[in-house]
């Protein structure tokens, strides 16, 4: 059984670099990825520069944020309890959706790539404390996800609305960017403003791991063996914050995959909530990559948004957990 | 009530029959106004400024504003009851939209000229001829026919660099389009050759490694839709001074925009086969 | 901690007392609890039999008064040096995830860090509660009384001096809750200083070194059993009136009626 488990998390390793060879190669212009390769970074023919300046960190972003969202998604579980958490549902993604969007259609933020990541990491927290404080203290995880969705639909309403008043021409046509998530057009520097951001939250994380498998047993038990500080959700919340709030400011909100993933790698790691954290940061790598391989070479320049795919992947599971939960697994 | 205001309208009715009456010989219209944003900037550049009544409400608006909009002009938003209490003696209006407002005027006996939309040089050059007949020999279209006319018998000279457009949302403009056109006449070969609008990616700019890129409108405000153009694979261009940026007006209203353009794209080829 | 964990610890309350909301649900409660005994805390529903509980380990802080543990204020401990000195099974403890049994118990090291005979040591808390059996079953397919046995083992795996159990024998059947009370008392036995909270008398009675008897979140007597169990107190406390009958040092308790409860 453990021998499964553990070959099962090294085919993930493994599918890393071929899927990323897979969107190395996936474009509308055909590249020889040999010789483009064998250029190097600073290469000068038109090949070498598709790749390295625009597939590379296309494909590198696409496993940023997707492990952003599997570390978050398997965080907000644990933490909740939940099996049906997810940033989204807490209003995380929506928070930072929303700042980002405030703060690019109506100020001068993007002109400064770090203000806005600190800002929509700020909006991202601020979703979640909201969430928190209109729950209440010590709430159960059932009132709190129920928080969670009222806060998230008003926070993508006024996305909405911020966008509808926005003075560039474009802002209403993007509403869908934000709420539906695209890596269309970004380059090495969103990969750069997200990247520190996602490493913080997996310290904050990895700090908390031990508080997160404690935390299986309820809140008492885990009280009981040393982790009754009002610290550990704090930092949780300032992980999550800081890992998806730094990619939805780049990539928008993208569903699903905060949701899909640690479901779908929890057997993997025998039910730990801890090593959770990191298979799911792998497996929702591996998962938004191939949504994006899936983008690019099924529906092309006319841009279908990478938040679509995740749904397509994501809504056959919903359907899978709540016909589990009828059977009474789980839920 | 419509009786109502029929009854209301009838001094008008007959006070414009007059007017009418008197414009088939006077020419010279003295109370216009513009059911379209272009045609609003063509009348305030063009028209003296005493001589407008009303303009769309677009032209007020900040993201459209070119020109001050003199102190009496009343800004519409493209209805008949707004026009009809200011007595215009020449509505003008475009080809699309605002059309139930130029019915209504015409049904009501006001003197509504259509002019054509242009989306090409041969359509542009139908609209100034359609601008000088309803308004008269105005020195300003004058000199802007002219203009044109010039620029499109002078020949380029030898070398002809290439050029791809790359607009807001990834759009390109292949043939049939003026912006088309406009490259082909300053000199230059369009790589993208497909009709009319489509779309273009990044890496297609790239591999098609074209001698100049043309980007389309400044962004005065943040929009995804700019991300292809803020992409730092294209910084070479910005550094290398192989990138123009066709301006806004010509999208909204190319008439007025268009000399200037073509004159501009022409030094830039003149300035990048010197470079070559 | 002049101590190391393995040592017996005294752990006092004093004066200590708790409000939730408006309630006064812990009343200035004074008790002390030593090595090498084992204590039964009884009382009727709602007597702040786990209110107790749960300030005597560390989950709730107390409102009014202190722990004390062998004469230091407990509220004053680091939190993960707390865990290593009183481990405690809530009333109810269900898992979130369906983790295995081992994986489960093996939860209850978390305050030592990574221990060399950890599996050693899972291993002999699931054979304590009579779990070897299901150590690979997913914790959500367990029966209750099997998941609250793991839950014991979760609770016993640890090196943690104090004991604290909140109705360890509810859900068990009568095999298991005799060889848990036995547990319990050989735990005991070897220095362990055990505190459980029961419904069932009888066992209290036939185990336990001391009675806490509670009502309305206050102490109303607390001693041997032989001295707490009467018919009086019992009646008193519960309502009801009783019978003890005494063979060998095993107490059979049988309640007989209501008793028409005095108001006040």
């Amino acid at each position: 059984m453990l021998k499964h488990n553990k070959s099962a998390v090294f085919l993930l390793i493994a599918a890393l670099p071929v899927a990323l060879i897979g969107a190395l190669g996936s474009g509308p212009v055909s590249v020889d990825l040999v010789s483009a390769l064998a250029e190097g970074w600073g290469g000068q023919s038109s090949d070498a520069v598709i790749l390295w300046q625009l597939r590379l960190p296309r494909a590198l972003l696409a496993l940023l944020v997707g492990a952003a969202l599997g570390m978050g998604g398997a965080a907000m579980q644990g933490m909740l309890r939940n099996p049906l958490a997810e940033p989204a549902l807490l209003g995380v993604s929506s928070g930072a959706a929303l700042v980002a969007v405030l703060f690019l259609y109506y100020g001068t933020a993007w002109k400064s790539g770090w203000l806005l990541q600190a800002l929509a990491i700020g909006g991202a927290f601020s979703a979640a404390a909201a969430v928190w404080l209109l729950a209440g203290r010590g709430a159960s995880a059932g009132r709190l996800v129920l928080a969670g969705v009222a806060i998230n639909a008003f926070l993508s309403a006024l996305i909405a609305l911020a966008l509808n008043y926005a003075p560039s021409m474009f802002a209403m046509q993007e509403v869908v960017f934000w709420l539906m998530g695209s890596l269309a057009n970004r380059g090495w520097d969103q990969l750069l403003l997200a990247l520190p951001f996602l490493g913080l939250g997996a310290v904050c994380l990895f700090f908390t791991r031990n508080y997160l498998r404690a935390l299986a047993l309820g809140e008492d038990s885990a009280a009981s063996l040393g982790f009754q500080s009002r610290m550990y959700p704090f930092i949780i919340l300032l992980g999550i914050a800081s890992a998806v709030g730094g990619a939805v400011a780049v990539a928008g909100t993208i569903g699903f995959v905060g949701l899909v993933v640690p479901h779908l790698v929890r057997p993997l790691v025998r039910q730990d909530p801890a090593k959770l954290l990191w298979v799911s940061a792998l497996a929702g790598a591996l998962l938004l990559l191939l949504a994006d391989i899936l983008v690019i070479n099924v529906v092309g320049a006319q841009e279908l948004r990478i938040g679509a795919v995740t749904a397509f992947i994501g809504a056959p599971f919903f359907f899978w957990l709540i016909v589990n939960a009828r059977r009474g697994q789980w839920l | 009530m419509a009786a109502h205001s029929h009854k209301r309208y009838l001094p008008w009715w007959l006070l414009l029959g007059a007017a009418l009456l008197f414009a088939g010989k006077a020419q010279a219209y003295e109370r216009i106004a513009s059911l379209n944003l272009c045609l609003d900037q063509v009348l305030l550049h063009w028209a003296k400024p005493a001589d407008i009544v009303s303009l769309t409400w677009l032209s007020g608006a900040e993201q459209y504003r070119s020109l001050p909009i003199p102190q009496h002009v009343q800004l519409n938003r493209a209805r008949a009851e707004e026009l009809l209490p200011l007595q215009p003696d020449l509505v003008l209006a475009g080809q699309y939209g605002a059309q139930r407002a130029a019915q209504r005027l015409q049904t009501l006996g006001v003197h509504v000229v259509t002019i054509p939309d242009a989306y090409s040089l041969e359509q542009l050059q139908r609209q100034l001829d359609a601008l000088e007949q309803v308004l008269g020999p105005l020195a300003p279209l004058q000199r802007q026919k002219r203009a044109l006319s010039g620029l499109l018998e002078q020949s380029t000279g030898g070398g002809r660099p290439s050029a791809v457009i790359l607009s807001a949302n990834n759009i390109t403009y292949g043939s049939g389009m003026l912006e088309h056109q406009l490259l082909q006449r300053a000199g230059f070969e369009n790589l993208v050759s497909g009709q009319g609008l489509g779309r273009i990616s990044l890496e297609e700019v790239i591999a098609l490694r074209p001698d100049l890129l043309v980007f389309y409108g400044s962004e005065q405000h943040f929009a995804l839709a700019y991300l292809a153009a803020r992409h730092p694979v294209l910084q070479r261009y910005i550094d290398s001074g192989r990138t123009y940026t066709l301006p806004s007006q010509l999208s909204l209203c190319p008439v007025l925009a268009v000399v200037d353009t073509l004159q501009q794209l022409m030094d830039k080829r003149e300035t990048l086969v010197k470079a070559q | 901690m002049s101590y190391t964990a393995e040592q017996g610890i005294e752990a006092a309350c004093i004066a200590l007392g708790l409000q939730r909301g408006r309630k006064n649900v812990l009343r200035s409660v004074d008790c002390t609890f030593k090595p090498y005994e084992l204590t039964a805390v009884v009382g009727p529903n709602g007597a702040g039999k786990s209110s107790l509980l749960q300030c005597l380990s560390g989950v709730q802080r107390p409102s009014a008064g202190r722990i004390v543990f062998n004469g230091e204020d407990a509220g004053r401990l680091a939190a993960s040096q707390r865990a290593r000195l009183g481990a405690f099974l809530p009333q109810s403890e269900t898992p979130a995830w369906s983790l295995c049994a081992a994986d489960m118990v093996a939860l209850g090291l978390l305050p030592w860090g990574r221990l060399p005979d950890r599996e050693q040591r899972v291993q002999q808390a699931l054979l304590l509660v009579d779990a070897q059996a299901f150590a690979e079953r997913p914790v959500t397919q367990l029966s209750g009384g099997e998941l609250r046995r793991v839950q014991l083992a979760r609770l016993l795996v640890g090196r943690a001096p104090l004991l604290i159990a909140d109705e360890p024998t509810a859900a068990l059947d009568i095999r298991h809750q005799l060889q848990l009370m036995q547990n319990f008392r050989s735990l005991a036995d070897s220095g362990k200083t055990v505190v459980l909270a029961l419904h069932d008398l009888s066992l209290a009675a036939r185990f336990c070194d001391r009675i806490l008897l509670m009502l309305d979140g206050a102490l109303l007597a607390q001693g041997a059993p032989q001295a707490v169990l009467t018919p009086s107190l019992i009646g008193e406390a519960y309502g009801v009136s009783c019978e003890f009958r005494w063979r060998d040092g095993i107490a059979d308790f049988v309640p007989l009626d209501l008793l028409r409860k005095s108001s006040g």
